[in-house]
């Protein structure tokens, strides 16, 4: 066990990946000679050499159409998009090409790539660089959605989404990265499709995305003051859903505040809401309670910005609702 | 026109409740009378229920799993249209004093006109076995009109059997939630076993959720808090119930009693606990005979903690009590000997019997306590004669009063009624005797419930 900062743990298991197997590369925009805007590639252009880590000039459309065929050519490429607000640019690769291909080549090809993005709010990064887009990409059948919020999950899912044969979306915030926390050594795999109950309790689940998880435990700490018994899941991956886990959860509290950081309306929130209703509605005492970010541009402002994003004092009122 | 399906005599005469197995037959299909239509577990035996008559089941109140007091109508059987008339039937030479209720599908115990199909035959509700099903509450209706139920609230009662117009809600904006059907199923399940044993060494008990209105029920001479089934039961849905014995009575020590005042001193302290323990603030009072005397002292001692009383034959208030059954009552040492004091109680004989006596017994099992209750009646009722007088009391009592009583009581006559002040409310039952909570529950449960204002 070794305490690692979050880059530094996805940092560990690509070059853990690499050295496993020679068909991993690493390519994207300043992947390699600046080691990756948030540092997650450092030093691995020079462990690995330019042909295994490779920069490229700005296309987001082009380099996911790359990603594509060098998956289906036999390699195993994970590809950075540098924020998540240009996955717009990604999506006719992703929803045409990736997510297709195995279902019209009747599963005779396999597409093991990863997408690594970051997204979320609350640096300052404006209406253009503060997204979260994670609706996007779950919509789309035939990928994978992982969201780790520990640095030992970003390691042990990173290594498990470039194992995968099918293409994983793996998305990152840009306030974890400085994140330190244990992370078990050698080769230790976190499954996808698995979520982690961060934090029992009985009398209300919050199912918690990425940087959300954080949040809810805050907001799981204030309500334990006031004698709510909050359990806190952490869903890790975003498609397919842990179903089996939230409604374990749900059975046992009947109550659920759903959290994630994309905007409410069609959002990831929203999925979640409609599917805790389709799986649980018999078990449900109230309604489901979305704390997400409303339908709006995220301000340049900070405090404006602070102000529409999702916190743990949200998720605390929407507990308090859905325990009225 | 409904026809009821009832346990009626096949519960056994002191069941309190039975258990449904299974229905034969499903709303809506075709029944014909002496049919197997439902299997309910008595005693631990399974009893088949046949249908009273021919007709189509048109309601199942009961569902199978669901546990219901014997007087629970389990289902309606009619001629597959609707019709709202609530009406009363009594069967031509039903020597076990049942009758089939026939009903409005939703109101059984809360539709007031009882309007006679066969004419002269029809009798009041002393005669028949009402439903004690709890009279709709009022909880909020989606702008559609549907009750607005949490969805595992909804099912929680459904599998319970549980009526949701009986639910007390506590949701947000009026909704009914998963808590509500706990405490309910809780309020059922205790029927006042949450025991208290405070200071005034008087056996207390509270059933129900605190915050609801407090109902006090005071017991009658020789008897104990359980013998409030099925009143009790029916109110723990929407009050907070409290009960005791009273001296000498069921689990209550006779503590120095020698005189009325120190009766009804021991009874107040029973209050004072209650009050100290957290379970109740301000209380309606419901008393019955010894009880409703005891309810006039408390209500003179502890003005503030009264809200209301209900008097069912209260003593004390005029004329003497029927010294040979209060005799017979007390030292009835078999349940032959407090059958035959029992039924002196009632107009109709047929609602004491032995199985009635012998859990009654089971309660007088103690040579002691019938000693004690034999000694009581000298101090309380010497020679038939109250020692004790409280007309002036009733006189001055500045919150409501109502005086229940039955017209053919054969313990204490109901001629005192006749000289009672005008603010105290009077009801009058027909041919019922001196346990109208007994031979006529849901008519006192509904005046019970108006004085407490949930009605």
């Amino acid at each position: 066990m070794a305490k690692m900062r979050y880059a530094e743990a996805l940092n560990a298991a690509l070059r853990e990946e690499m050295e496993r197997d020679p068909s991993v590369f690493l390519f994207g925009e300043d992947v390699g000679r600046y080691g990756g805007v948030f540092k997650v590639s450092k030093g691995l252009m020079d462990e690995f050499g330019e042909q295994r880590v490779r920069d490229t000039p700005i296309s987001e459309q082009a380099l996911t159409a790359m990603a594509i065929t060098a998956a289906m050519s036999g390699t195993r490429p994970v590809l950075e998009i540098m924020y998540a607000d240009f996955l717009p640019l990604t999506l006719d690769a992703l929803i045409n090409q990736a997510s297709v291909f195995q279902y019209l080549w009747e599963d005779q090809i396999d597409m093991p790539f990863v997408l690594r993005t970051q997204g979320g709010g609350g640096v300052g990064t404006g209406a253009q660089h503060a997204k979260s887009l994670d609706a996007l990409v779950a919509h789309i059948p035939g990928l994978k959605v992982v969201a780790p919020v520990t640095p030992a999950d970003a390691k042990g899912l990173l290594k498990s989404a470039i194992r995968d044969r099918q293409p994983v979306v793996f998305l990152e915030h840009k306030l974890l990265y400085n994140l330190r926390g244990d992370v078990p050594d050698g080769d230790v795999l976190v499954p996808i499709g698995q979520a982690r109950i961060v934090r029992e309790g009985r009398h209300v689940t919050l199912l918690a995305t990425s940087k959300m998880v954080l949040e809810a435990e805050v907001a799981a700490e204030q309500l334990a003051a006031e004698g709510v018994d909050a359990e806190v899941i952490d869903l890790r991956t975003l498609r397919p859903l842990d179903l089996a886990t939230i409604k374990q959860s749900v059975s046992k509290t009947n109550h659920v505040v759903v959290v994630n950081e994309g905007w409410k309306f069609g959002g990831y929130s929203a999925e979640l809401s409609a599917t805790v209703m389709d799986h649980c509605f018999d078990d449900l005492d109230a309604p489901v309670e979305r704390v997400a970010m409303p339908d709006m541009a995220i301000p340049y402002s900070e405090p404006l910005e602070n102000a529409v994003l999702p916190n743990a004092e949200k998720i605390v009122a929407a507990v308090r609702r859905a325990l009225a | 026109m409904k026809t009821a399906i009832t346990i009626g005599a096949a519960g056994g005469e002191y069941m309190e409740s039975v258990v449904v197995l299974e229905w034969a037959a499903t709303v809506g299909s075709q029944v014909k009378q002496g049919d197997v239509i439902v299997t309910v577990e008595t005693a631990k035996a399974a009893t088949d229920i046949e249908a009273p008559c021919d007709g189509v089941l048109e309601a199942i109140h009961a569902q199978a799993g669901s546990e219901v007091p014997v007087s629970t109508v389990l289902g309606l059987i009619g001629n597959g249209a609707s019709d709202l008339v609530a009406t009363v039937e009594r069967k031509a030479g039903d020597d076990a004093g049942q009758s089939a209720i026939e009903q409005d599908n939703e109101a059984a115990s809360t539709r007031a006109p009882v309007t006679g199909c066969v004419g002269a035959a029809v009798q009041p509700v002393a005669s028949s076995r009402r439903s004690v099903q709890q009279p709709a509450a009022t909880p909020a209706h989606s702008p559609s009109g549907r009750l607005i139920v949490s969805p595992a609230a909804r099912k929680a009662a459904g599998e319970r059997g549980i009526a949701l117009s009986s639910l007390t809600p506590t949701g947000a904006g009026g909704r009914i939630k998963l808590r509500d059907v706990n405490d309910h199923v809780q309020a059922a399940n205790n029927g006042g076993d949450m025991e208290v044993n405070p200071a005034s060494r008087l056996r207390l008990y509270a059933a129900g959720r605190r915050g609801t209105p407090a109902v006090l029920l005071l017991h009658g001479f020789g008897a104990d808090a359980a013998s409030w089934f099925p009143v009790d039961r029916a109110l723990s849905g929407r009050c907070h119930v409290l009960k005791m014995d009273l001296p000498g009575h069921g689990k209550s020590p006779a503590v120095g009693v020698d005189s009325f005042g120190a009766f009804a001193a021991s009874v107040v302290a029973g209050l004072d606990d209650l009050v100290t323990e957290g379970l109740a603030d301000r209380v309606h009072v419901v008393g019955h005979s010894l009880g409703g005397a005891c309810a006039l002292a408390m209500a003179q001692a502890r003005p503030d903690r009264v809200a209301s009383l209900t008097l069912i034959a209260p003593g004390g208030i005029g004329g003497p009590v029927n010294h040979d059954f209060l005799v017979r009552l007390s030292t009835a040492d078999g349940v032959d000997a407090l059958q035959a004091a029992l039924r002196m109680m009632v107009a109709n004989e047929s609602l004491i019997g032995r199985e009635f006596s012998a859990a009654a017994m089971g309660g007088r099992a103690d040579p002691a306590l019938r000693m004690a209750q034999r000694s009581l009646v000298d101090t309380l009722f010497p020679g038939g004669e109250p020692s004790f007088d409280l007309r002036d009391a009733l006189a001055e009592m500045q919150v409501p009063v109502r005086i229940l009583w039955g017209r053919e009581d054969a313990i204490v006559s109901p001629e005192a009624l006749a000289h009672v002040p005008a603010h105290v409310a009077q009801h009058l039952f027909p041919g019922v005797g001196h346990v109208p909570q007994l031979e006529a529950p849901g008519e006192v449960i509904r005046i019970i419930e108006s004085v407490v204002g949930i009605g």
